[in-house]
């Protein structure tokens, strides 16, 4: 008999996902279900840029995470970190190596609450968050909602934000000056079967207000700026391997004319003793803003017209490889270690890229511990 | 959160069930909701009860068609995988045998006994067409029991599911379906049965979610003259398969777990392989006693 050949578990998991209610049974997608624990994770990564002939620009960032049930049918969550950044900002364009090679120590705190409120098949949230540093407020309130459809296997998910923000440059280039914006985004996530997921959703978000860097000189910018957001994301878990597929695409689109292409795969891999390994791997490429302006400043340079050097602004590619190593519980907490190195350059952008600026590199360590109880 | 639980007979076994809730009002009402779910399939298919559906398919056997509701029909349908996949050995016709073979007696069936049974026996002499059935030779009998138990666990599951119960078990003698894990995260930790000694586990697997079911030789089996014969029939032949002690699988429903660990049984020496093949854990105990796992 030659059954070894075949999958006989396929057909019949095919049948028997056929049988009243029982696919439901296997559903993954729900928006509406309470946390039934408090779980903590305490995250610090420490981010390191690395440029040729620059002095390098160091980020400390501890955070705070915290998710709680409340009651029976809501839950909280709390966000808190702080950032300090040393060293110099990245230095774009060797050409400008005066101007944007500035020393800088910055400190930012930023938190954010939110709550959701469960029912049968859907869930509603709203929450706050605030960030401050030595030139920068945010502050944004959202609200959102998701529902399940009846079988549960797709869920809907709508959510509104708005964000009011003030900007006070150290160098008193900006005064007082303000941002606002406004978000909307719809979301789908669907079920494809017991062990595969897919979710896409659509974001639009309109600002206005100052967006120009104070700290770039000459650099002026539209009074607004309007953003589309595609995101799909496919999950895959593969029972033969103890593994699970991450893949993502997402596409961004403003009214700078700036658009970005970014694809993501992470491949999680379950190990003996309850180890967790996932590599990944992101390739991130983008288009240049219509204003933008390779430097030194071309012939005809006009104080009214929107120009920016800003290399964030130019067109580039960028690689980043990951390992991420997840350990097993321990006295009822979980650890995490992850490795980022990240490395970009204008010609890998997609497309034809521009003149060639000075490579940039980070790399990304993060500890992260988790406890539930 | 509390741990409630209820224990219960049903369809021939002990059965139990268990839930995490805070509510032990809701957890009771609950309890007794995944029960009745149980009882409700038990008493559908049941071939004891003379007004199941089994039963009214049986009594018309060789003379009329049943017309069957669509949850009866998705059984059929899986019940035709089943003999598909198995190459005939999984046969949800081949109960009669058991007029056969009396286990309780001690005592061979004699060869014409069998050979009288044999023409009763096949899938392809059901006519299955949705929503008719009929069973085309008078006497030809159905029997669910390769995969009621299993379905009825993962009914229980699908009541607990609706009611938000993400953190309980269904046990339905030996044939387990989870709702998700224990309420502090840690899987349910379900002992297999060892096929020789029936008070002893002889492993034991945690699953956080999904179902465990085991197939076993000694459900039902006689010794004469030092040689066992066990329930697990081979429909061609009319007699007990030489096979493992027993066989347990890991899957995502119970009905899938269940079907796989009675193919596996059925296929004789190459169910190891079988197993192997398959996309699932598994503990596999040979005819030897030896546990082998994938």
């Amino acid at each position: 008999m030659a059954v070894t050949e075949r999958r006989p578990s396929k057909a019949l998991f095919a049948a028997a996902l056929t049988l009243p209610g029982l696919a439901a049974t296997l559903v993954q997608a729900q928006a509406a279900s309470v946390p039934t624990q408090t779980s903590l994770e305490l995250q610090y990564s420490h981010y390191q840029e690395f440029q040729p002939r620059a002095e390098r620009m160091e980020i400390s960032a501890p955070s705070l995470f915290v998710i709680a049930p409340v009651g029976d049918q809501w839950a909280a969550n709390l966000f808190l970190t702080t950032d300090s950044m040393s060293g110099a900002s990245p230095l774009y364009h060797d050409t400008l190596s005066g101007a944007s090679g500035e020393s800088i120590n910055d400190f930012r705190k930023a938190g954010s609450i939110n709550f959701t409120r469960y029912f049968e098949r859907a869930a509603l949230r709203f929450g706050g968050a605030y960030s401050s540093e030595d030139d920068y407020i945010g502050r944004s309130l959202n609200v959102g909602a998701s529902f399940d459809s009846e079988d549960r296997n797709t869920s809907y998910d709508f959510a509104i934000a708005v964000n009011r923000d003030g900007i006070d440059s150290t160098n008193g280039v900006a005064e007082q000056e303000t941002r606002r914006g406004e978000q909307l985004s719809v979301g789908l996530t669907r079920v494809l079967s017991p062990s595969s997921i897919i979710a896409a959703s659509l974001g639009f978000a309109h600002g206005s207000g100052y967006f120009n860097d104070p700290y770039k000189p000459l650099d002026k910018r539209p009074d607004g700026r309007d953003e589309t957001t595609l995101l799909v994301r496919y999950n895959k878990y593969y029972n033969n391997a103890d593994a699970a597929l991450r893949l993502s695409y997402r596409y961004y689109q403003d009214s700078w004319a700036l658009d970005a292409h970014t694809i993501d795969a992470a491949w999680e891999q379950n190990l003996a003793h309850d180890f967790i390994l996932t590599p990944s791997l992101r390739y991130y490429s983008q288009g240049k803003a219509d204003f933008y302006v390779d430097p030194p400043f071309g012939v005809g340079f006009s104080p009214n017209r929107n120009y920016s050097a800003d290399a964030r602004l130019s067109a580039f590619g960028a690689w980043d490889l990951g390992l991420k190593l997840g350990l097993p519980e321990f006295a009822g907490w979980r650890a995490e270690i992850k490795f980022e190195f990240y490395r970009q350059k204008n010609s890998w952008a997609l497309g034809s890229g521009p003149a060639e600026l000075a490579p940039f590199s980070a790399r990304t360590w993060q500890l992260g511990l988790r406890h539930s109880f | 959160m509390q741990l409630h639980q209820k224990a219960f007979r049903a369809m021939a076994s002990q059965c139990e069930i268990k839930l995490w809730s805070a509510d032990v009002q809701q957890a009771e009402l609950v309890l007794q909701a995944a029960v009745a779910e149980v009882q409700r399939i038990e008493a559908k298919y049941s071939r004891y009860q003379a007004q199941s559906v089994i039963s009214q398919i049986n009594a018309n056997a060789g003379i009329s068609d049943t017309i069957v509701d669509a949850e009866t029909a998705a059984l059929l349908d899986f019940a035709q995988q089943c003999f598909e996949q198995s190459d005939g050995l999984f046969d949800i016709t081949s109960g009669v045998l058991r007029r056969a073979w009396d286990f309780k007696s001690h005592r061979l069936p004699s060869q014409a006994d069998i050979d009288a049974l044999l023409p009763l026996i096949g899938w392809h002499k059901l006519n299955w067409q949705r929503p008719n059935v009929r069973l085309r030779l008078a006497g030809m009998q159905l029997d669910f029991g390769g995969f009621g138990k299993e379905y009825a666990a993962d009914r229980a599951a699908s009541v607990l599911i609706a009611a938000g119960m993400m953190h309980a078990l269904v046990n339905l003698g030996g044939d387990v379906r989870v709702t998700g894990p224990q309420s502090d995260g840690t899987p349910w930790c379900i002992g297999i049965q060892h096929p020789r000694h029936a008070d002893q586990a002889i492993a034991s697997i945690a699953i956080g979610s999904g179902a465990l079911a085991t197939s076993g030789d000694y459900e039902r089996y006689m010794v004469i003259n030092g040689k066992r014969y066990a329930h697990l029939l081979n429909p061609h032949t009319g007699y007990p398969i030489a096979c493992a002690q027993s066989a347990s699988v890991q899957a995502p429903l119970c009905v899938l777990a269940g079907a796989l660990a009675s193919c596996a049984l059925l296929q004789g020496a190459g169910g190891l392989e079988f197993l192997r093949a398959q996309e699932f854990a598994f503990l596999w105990v040979d005819d030897c006693g030896l546990a082998i796992s994938s």
